[in-house]
């Protein structure tokens, strides 16, 4: 789906929200939810695609492709956290949305401390 | 996944939005709120049916 599609899609989406939220605004933040999973839905194919290119050139170049993998991991991670995060804070309830992005940092820190560790141990080995 | 499921929603919204006004005017409130909450529960169904597909989806994709 191209670019303009996606925009038009979501315009609609901002339209029903509109008219949902004087009336019934559970409906509204219900409409909103359902246009981001159709949006990130149609644009789940292409960063499939990108990223095995670069795992596929990471493998060809033999260096790196742990570290892609869980550079990938954490961009996924970071992408829905920041997803769920901001419907909350449409939706007016700014505490939960801080909850959510907690939660999300505390996840990429656990994802992302084999790699720290690593890296703390090749620093300390190169000190004499 | 397609642009229809965005429509169902908002026509769903619509829909219940419309009943519950009809019958509070005509002064069935306890009905109208029945209306509400069924259409909430329909619509939140279809919803977290979605949901669990995408982060299969993200899961399957970031994780390779």
């Amino acid at each position: 789906m191209e670019l303009s599609k996606i925009i038009a899609v979501s315009l609609c989406a901002v339209v029903f929200s509109a008219v949902l939220k004087g009336q019934r605004p559970e409906f509204a933040v219900i409409v909103t939810i359902a246009a981001g999973l159709v949006i990130l839905f149609q644009v789940v194919p292409y960063i499939s695609g990108v990223a095995h290119e670069m795992l596929a050139a990471a493998d060809k170049l033999g260096f790196g492709y742990s570290y892609l993998k869980v550079l990938f991991k954490i961009t996924g991670i970071a992408y829905i956290t920041e997803y769920g995060a901001g419907i909350c804070r449409d939706a007016g309830e700014n505490a939960l949305a801080t909850k959510v992005e907690m939660a999300g940092k505390v996840v990429i820190a656990s994802a992302v401390l084999p790699i720290a560790t690593k890296l703390f141990e090749t620093v300390t080995g190169m000190v004499p | 996944m397609n642009v229809d499921f965005i429509f169902k929603i908002a026509g769903i919204g619509i829909v219940v939005s419309v009943l519950n006004q009809l019958l509070t005017r005509s002064g069935r409130e306890e009905q109208a709120m029945l209306t509400t909450l069924a259409g909430l529960i329909v619509v939140l169904m279809m919803i977290v049916r979605e949901i669990s597909n995408l982060f299969q989806t993200i899961k399957s994709v970031f994780n390779l």
